[in-house]
Protein backbone atom coordinates (compact mmCIF):
# COMPACT_ATOMS: atom_id res chain seq x y z
CA UNK A 1 0.00 0.00 0.00
CA UNK A 2 1.34 3.31 -1.01
CA UNK A 3 0.81 6.99 1.17
CA UNK A 4 -1.64 7.96 -1.18
CA UNK A 5 -4.20 4.91 -0.30
CA UNK A 6 -3.17 5.76 3.44
CA UNK A 7 -3.75 9.54 3.05
CA UNK A 8 -7.16 8.56 1.58
CA UNK A 9 -8.26 6.71 4.36
CA UNK A 10 -7.15 9.30 6.73
CA UNK A 11 -9.59 11.75 5.03
CA UNK A 12 -12.36 9.32 5.47
CA UNK A 13 -11.39 8.70 9.21
CA UNK A 14 -11.58 12.49 9.63
CA UNK A 15 -15.17 12.36 8.59
CA UNK A 16 -15.87 9.42 11.21
CA UNK A 17 -16.13 6.86 8.11
CA UNK A 18 -13.40 4.46 8.66
CA UNK A 19 -13.70 1.23 10.26
CA UNK A 20 -11.64 -0.33 12.82
CA UNK A 21 -9.90 -2.88 10.98
CA UNK A 22 -8.81 -0.39 8.00
CA UNK A 23 -8.15 2.38 11.36
CA UNK A 24 -5.60 -0.32 13.03
CA UNK A 25 -4.11 -0.53 9.74
CA UNK A 26 -3.71 3.05 8.89
CA UNK A 27 -2.54 3.53 12.71
CA UNK A 28 0.21 1.26 11.79
CA UNK A 29 1.29 3.12 8.93
CA UNK A 30 1.38 6.68 10.40
CA UNK A 31 3.65 4.98 13.53
CA UNK A 32 6.01 4.45 10.55
CA UNK A 33 5.70 6.96 7.96
CA UNK A 34 6.20 10.91 9.18
CA UNK A 35 5.13 12.12 5.84
CA UNK A 36 1.35 10.46 6.43
CA UNK A 37 1.66 12.20 10.27
CA UNK A 38 2.30 15.51 9.12
CA UNK A 39 -0.92 14.91 6.60
CA UNK A 40 -2.81 14.22 9.10
CA UNK A 41 -2.16 16.84 11.28
CA UNK A 42 -2.60 19.44 8.49
CA UNK A 43 -6.29 17.57 8.09
CA UNK A 44 -6.88 18.01 11.38
CA UNK A 45 -6.24 21.94 11.12
CA UNK A 46 -8.18 22.25 8.09
CA UNK A 47 -10.88 20.71 9.84
CA UNK A 48 -11.04 23.36 12.55
CA UNK A 49 -10.76 26.09 9.90
CA UNK A 50 -13.35 24.96 8.06
CA UNK A 51 -15.73 25.18 10.87
CA UNK A 52 -14.96 28.83 10.89
CA UNK A 53 -17.05 28.94 7.90
CA UNK A 54 -19.95 27.16 9.51
CA UNK A 55 -19.95 29.97 12.50
CA UNK A 56 -20.68 31.93 9.98
CA UNK A 57 -24.56 33.81 10.09
CA UNK A 58 -27.16 34.78 7.54
CA UNK A 59 -27.76 38.69 7.35
CA UNK A 60 -30.32 39.29 9.85
CA UNK A 61 -33.83 38.89 8.57
CA UNK A 62 -32.67 36.72 5.68
CA UNK A 63 -35.72 34.38 6.60
CA UNK A 64 -37.94 36.94 7.05
CA UNK A 65 -37.31 38.35 3.82
CA UNK A 66 -37.39 35.04 2.48
CA UNK A 67 -41.20 34.37 3.65
CA UNK A 68 -42.11 37.96 2.53
CA UNK A 69 -41.26 36.55 -0.84
CA UNK A 70 -42.88 33.67 -0.98
CA UNK A 71 -46.16 35.27 0.67
CA UNK A 72 -46.02 37.56 -2.10
CA UNK A 73 -45.49 34.92 -4.99
CA UNK A 74 -48.72 32.94 -3.30
CA UNK A 75 -51.06 35.97 -3.52
CA UNK A 76 -49.66 36.65 -6.92
CA UNK A 77 -51.22 32.68 -8.00
CA UNK A 78 -54.08 33.28 -5.60
CA UNK A 79 -54.98 36.20 -7.85
CA UNK A 80 -54.24 34.11 -11.35
CA UNK A 81 -55.70 30.76 -9.88
CA UNK A 82 -59.39 31.65 -10.37
CA UNK A 83 -58.78 32.77 -13.84
CA UNK A 84 -56.38 29.77 -14.53
CA UNK A 85 -59.69 27.82 -12.88
CA UNK A 86 -62.08 29.64 -15.24
CA UNK A 87 -59.62 29.09 -18.85
CA UNK A 88 -60.80 25.22 -19.32
CA UNK A 89 -64.17 25.95 -18.72
CA UNK A 90 -64.75 28.36 -20.82
CA UNK A 91 -62.47 26.60 -23.55
CA UNK A 92 -64.69 24.18 -23.05
CA UNK A 93 -68.16 25.99 -23.55
CA UNK A 94 -66.77 27.56 -26.57
CA UNK A 95 -65.78 23.85 -27.93
CA UNK A 96 -68.73 22.36 -27.11
CA UNK A 97 -71.03 25.21 -29.10
CA UNK A 98 -68.45 24.90 -32.34
CA UNK A 99 -69.25 21.27 -31.71
CA UNK A 100 -72.58 21.50 -31.77
CA UNK A 101 -72.71 24.50 -34.10
CA UNK A 102 -70.71 22.34 -36.82
CA UNK A 103 -72.91 18.99 -35.82
CA UNK A 104 -75.98 21.11 -36.54
CA UNK A 105 -74.65 22.77 -39.72
CA UNK A 106 -73.99 19.48 -40.85
CA UNK A 107 -77.10 17.91 -39.95
CA UNK A 108 -79.31 20.67 -41.32
CA UNK A 109 -76.86 20.86 -44.41
CA UNK A 110 -77.55 16.79 -45.14
CA UNK A 111 -80.90 17.01 -44.77
CA UNK A 112 -81.56 20.10 -47.19
CA UNK A 113 -79.62 18.18 -49.69
CA UNK A 114 -81.17 14.66 -48.83
CA UNK A 115 -82.87 14.76 -52.62
CA UNK A 116 -80.14 14.68 -54.63
CA UNK A 117 -77.68 11.68 -55.37
CA UNK A 118 -75.15 10.45 -52.95
CA UNK A 119 -72.80 12.34 -54.66
CA UNK A 120 -74.59 16.05 -54.46
CA UNK A 121 -74.75 15.14 -50.96
CA UNK A 122 -71.25 14.81 -50.60
CA UNK A 123 -70.35 17.22 -52.85
CA UNK A 124 -72.88 19.53 -51.13
CA UNK A 125 -71.60 18.77 -47.88
CA UNK A 126 -67.63 19.58 -48.11
CA UNK A 127 -68.14 22.15 -50.84
CA UNK A 128 -71.32 24.09 -49.90
CA UNK A 129 -72.61 22.85 -46.70
CA UNK A 130 -74.21 26.16 -44.94
CA UNK A 131 -72.78 27.36 -42.22
CA UNK A 132 -74.58 27.01 -39.00
CA UNK A 133 -74.49 31.18 -38.83
CA UNK A 134 -76.35 30.58 -42.73
CA UNK A 135 -78.63 28.18 -40.95
CA UNK A 136 -79.68 30.95 -38.15
CA UNK A 137 -80.17 33.53 -39.98
CA UNK A 138 -82.31 31.03 -42.36
CA UNK A 139 -80.15 31.95 -45.47
CA UNK A 140 -79.20 28.09 -45.73
CA UNK A 141 -81.27 26.36 -48.47
CA UNK A 142 -80.84 24.54 -51.29
CA UNK A 143 -81.70 27.45 -52.83
CA UNK A 144 -79.17 29.80 -52.06
CA UNK A 145 -76.90 26.61 -51.78
CA UNK A 146 -76.00 25.38 -54.95
CA UNK B 1 -46.10 31.99 16.24
CA UNK B 2 -46.41 27.68 16.95
CA UNK B 3 -43.21 26.50 17.78
CA UNK B 4 -42.90 23.62 14.64
CA UNK B 5 -39.47 22.43 15.65
CA UNK B 6 -40.55 19.27 17.18
CA UNK B 7 -42.21 19.10 13.35
CA UNK B 8 -40.37 16.12 10.62
CA UNK B 9 -39.87 18.07 7.33
CA UNK B 10 -42.13 15.53 5.67
CA UNK B 11 -44.76 16.70 7.93
CA UNK B 12 -43.93 20.22 7.33
CA UNK B 13 -43.80 19.81 3.66
CA UNK B 14 -47.00 17.62 3.41
CA UNK B 15 -48.79 20.89 5.69
CA UNK B 16 -47.11 23.36 3.08
CA UNK B 17 -48.37 21.25 -0.18
CA UNK B 18 -51.77 21.78 1.62
CA UNK B 19 -51.61 25.19 1.46
CA UNK B 20 -50.06 25.92 5.14
CA UNK B 21 -48.22 29.31 5.44
CA UNK B 22 -47.05 28.91 8.79
CA UNK B 23 -45.44 24.87 8.12
CA UNK B 24 -43.94 26.51 4.98
CA UNK B 25 -42.01 29.04 6.79
CA UNK B 26 -41.32 27.04 9.63
CA UNK B 27 -39.52 25.42 6.29
CA UNK B 28 -37.68 28.80 6.04
CA UNK B 29 -36.56 29.38 9.90
CA UNK B 30 -35.29 25.84 9.73
CA UNK B 31 -33.13 25.73 6.73
CA UNK B 32 -31.92 29.48 6.21
CA UNK B 33 -28.93 29.45 8.00
CA UNK B 34 -27.93 25.79 5.76
CA UNK B 35 -28.61 27.19 2.54
CA UNK B 36 -27.01 30.42 3.40
CA UNK B 37 -23.98 28.49 4.20
CA UNK B 38 -23.82 25.93 1.14
CA UNK B 39 -24.36 29.45 -1.02
CA UNK B 40 -22.06 31.14 0.29
CA UNK B 41 -19.48 28.04 0.31
CA UNK B 42 -20.04 28.19 -3.76
CA UNK B 43 -20.60 31.57 -4.68
CA UNK B 44 -17.95 33.14 -1.75
CA UNK B 45 -20.05 36.08 -2.03
CA UNK B 46 -22.22 37.04 0.82
CA UNK B 47 -24.58 38.77 -1.45
CA UNK B 48 -24.77 36.60 -3.99
CA UNK B 49 -25.84 34.22 -1.14
CA UNK B 50 -28.56 36.18 0.00
CA UNK B 51 -29.95 35.79 -3.25
CA UNK B 52 -29.23 32.11 -3.49
CA UNK B 53 -31.28 31.92 -0.42
CA UNK B 54 -34.45 33.82 -1.56
CA UNK B 55 -34.27 31.77 -5.01
CA UNK B 56 -33.88 28.57 -3.58
CA UNK B 57 -36.83 29.20 -1.34
CA UNK B 58 -39.22 30.57 -4.16
CA UNK B 59 -38.30 27.02 -6.14
CA UNK B 60 -39.27 25.03 -3.42
CA UNK B 61 -42.49 26.75 -3.00
CA UNK B 62 -42.97 26.95 -6.80
CA UNK B 63 -42.04 22.94 -6.72
CA UNK B 64 -43.22 21.57 -3.70
CA UNK B 65 -45.38 18.92 -5.27
CA UNK B 66 -42.68 18.03 -7.54
CA UNK B 67 -41.01 16.50 -4.30
CA UNK B 68 -40.98 13.17 -4.30
CA UNK B 69 -39.89 11.58 -0.35
CA UNK B 70 -38.82 8.35 -1.33
CA UNK B 71 -36.48 9.65 -3.53
CA UNK B 72 -34.57 11.72 -1.70
CA UNK B 73 -34.85 13.69 2.11
CA UNK B 74 -36.33 17.28 1.66
CA UNK B 75 -32.85 18.50 3.12
CA UNK B 76 -30.70 16.54 0.33
CA UNK B 77 -33.75 17.97 -2.56
CA UNK B 78 -33.28 21.41 -1.01
CA UNK B 79 -29.98 21.49 -0.93
CA UNK B 80 -29.21 19.99 -4.33
CA UNK B 81 -32.00 23.43 -5.67
CA UNK B 82 -29.35 25.62 -3.54
CA UNK B 83 -26.15 24.00 -5.20
CA UNK B 84 -28.00 24.25 -8.61
CA UNK B 85 -29.15 28.18 -8.36
CA UNK B 86 -25.36 28.87 -6.92
CA UNK B 87 -23.59 27.42 -9.65
CA UNK B 88 -25.94 29.67 -11.84
CA UNK B 89 -25.07 32.58 -9.89
CA UNK B 90 -21.40 31.73 -9.96
CA UNK B 91 -21.52 31.25 -14.05
CA UNK B 92 -23.27 34.64 -14.54
CA UNK B 93 -19.84 35.77 -11.75
CA UNK B 94 -17.53 34.84 -14.05
CA UNK B 95 -19.18 35.65 -17.07
CA UNK B 96 -19.75 39.40 -16.03
CA UNK B 97 -15.68 39.43 -14.98
CA UNK B 98 -14.89 37.75 -18.16
CA UNK B 99 -16.27 41.05 -19.89
CA UNK B 100 -13.66 43.11 -17.86
CA UNK B 101 -10.91 41.55 -17.06
CA UNK B 102 -8.39 38.87 -18.98
CA UNK B 103 -8.48 35.31 -17.96
CA UNK B 104 -5.45 35.36 -15.56
CA UNK B 105 -6.17 38.44 -13.90
CA UNK B 106 -9.93 37.56 -13.29
CA UNK B 107 -9.15 34.09 -12.16
CA UNK B 108 -6.57 36.10 -9.16
CA UNK B 109 -8.99 38.95 -8.51
CA UNK B 110 -11.62 36.52 -7.92
CA UNK B 111 -9.59 34.73 -6.21
CA UNK B 112 -8.76 38.17 -3.68
CA UNK B 113 -12.71 39.18 -4.02
CA UNK B 114 -13.77 35.73 -2.53
CA UNK B 115 -10.73 36.12 0.17
CA UNK B 116 -12.17 39.58 1.02
CA UNK B 117 -16.09 37.80 2.00
CA UNK B 118 -14.74 34.64 3.68
CA UNK B 119 -14.96 35.55 7.72
CA UNK B 120 -11.31 36.51 9.13
CA UNK B 121 -12.77 37.29 12.64
CA UNK B 122 -10.99 35.44 15.38
CA UNK B 123 -12.24 35.86 18.84
CA UNK B 124 -8.96 36.42 19.99
CA UNK B 125 -7.11 38.67 17.58
CA UNK B 126 -3.60 39.40 18.95
CA UNK B 127 -3.48 35.53 20.47
CA UNK B 128 -4.59 33.93 16.91
CA UNK B 129 -1.97 35.94 14.20
CA UNK B 130 -0.50 33.12 13.18
CA UNK B 131 -3.82 31.57 12.85
CA UNK B 132 -5.39 34.35 11.23
CA UNK B 133 -2.87 34.12 8.45
CA UNK B 134 -3.28 30.42 7.63
CA UNK B 135 -7.25 30.95 7.95
CA UNK B 136 -6.87 33.51 5.43
CA UNK B 137 -4.49 31.10 3.32
CA UNK B 138 -7.68 28.12 3.75
CA UNK B 139 -9.85 30.34 2.67
CA UNK B 140 -7.87 31.28 -0.62
CA UNK B 141 -6.59 27.79 -1.09
CA UNK B 142 -10.71 27.07 -0.99
CA UNK B 143 -11.68 29.79 -3.72
CA UNK B 144 -9.31 28.10 -5.82
CA UNK B 145 -10.78 24.13 -5.96
CA UNK B 146 -13.33 23.24 -8.32
CA UNK B 147 -16.79 23.99 -7.65
CA UNK B 148 -17.93 20.27 -6.62
CA UNK B 149 -14.65 19.68 -4.57
CA UNK B 150 -15.74 22.09 -2.56
CA UNK B 151 -19.25 22.09 -2.08
CA UNK B 152 -18.49 18.51 -1.13
CA UNK B 153 -16.01 19.09 1.36
CA UNK B 154 -18.02 21.70 2.67
CA UNK B 155 -21.42 19.67 2.89
CA UNK B 156 -19.07 17.11 4.44
CA UNK B 157 -16.61 19.00 6.71
CA UNK B 158 -18.95 22.25 7.57
CA UNK B 159 -22.54 20.56 7.48
CA UNK B 160 -21.88 16.95 8.50
CA UNK B 161 -23.79 15.13 5.45
CA UNK B 162 -22.77 11.36 4.64
CA UNK B 163 -21.20 10.44 1.52
CA UNK B 164 -24.60 9.13 0.62
CA UNK B 165 -26.43 12.79 0.97
CA UNK B 166 -23.97 14.36 -1.14
CA UNK B 167 -23.48 11.80 -3.52
CA UNK B 168 -27.50 12.82 -4.11
CA UNK B 169 -27.29 16.72 -4.30
CA UNK B 170 -23.96 16.32 -6.30
CA UNK B 171 -25.58 13.17 -8.36
CA UNK B 172 -22.73 11.39 -8.28
CA UNK B 173 -21.81 8.32 -6.38
CA UNK B 174 -21.23 8.28 -2.88
CA UNK B 175 -17.31 6.56 -3.91
CA UNK B 176 -17.13 9.37 -5.67
CA UNK B 177 -17.25 11.86 -3.28
CA UNK B 178 -15.42 10.37 -1.12
CA UNK B 179 -12.33 10.96 -3.95
CA UNK B 180 -13.80 14.35 -4.38
CA UNK B 181 -13.22 15.62 -0.69
CA UNK B 182 -9.89 13.93 -0.46
CA UNK B 183 -8.75 15.54 -3.55
CA UNK B 184 -10.63 18.80 -2.07
CA UNK B 185 -8.29 18.39 1.70
CA UNK B 186 -5.08 17.32 -0.46
CA UNK B 187 -5.02 20.56 -2.48
CA UNK B 188 -5.41 23.06 0.47
CA UNK B 189 -2.92 21.43 2.22
CA UNK B 190 -0.36 21.32 -1.08
CA UNK B 191 -1.25 25.04 -1.56
CA UNK B 192 -0.96 26.01 1.99
CA UNK B 193 2.12 24.39 2.54
CA UNK B 194 3.65 26.69 -0.64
Amino acid sequence: MNCEHYRKQLSKQVDRDLDAALTEELEKHLASCPGCRSFRDGMEVLGRELQAVSERKPPTGLAERVKERVARERRRERVLLPAWTRAPLVAMITLAAVGLGNLAGRSIGTMLSSNGSDDSVEYTLTAQAPSFADVLSDNGSEENGQ
Amino acid sequence: MRDHGFLSDEFLVKEARDGSEAHFNALVDRYTGLVYRVAFSVTGNAHEAEDVVQETFLRVFRNLDAFDSSKAAFKTWLLAICRNQSINVLAQLRRKAARFLTRPQFAEDRGNAEEEDFPHDQPDAEAVLLSKEQTQLVHKALTKLPEKQRTALMLKAVEGLSYAEIAQILKTSASAVESLIYRARSKILEEVKR
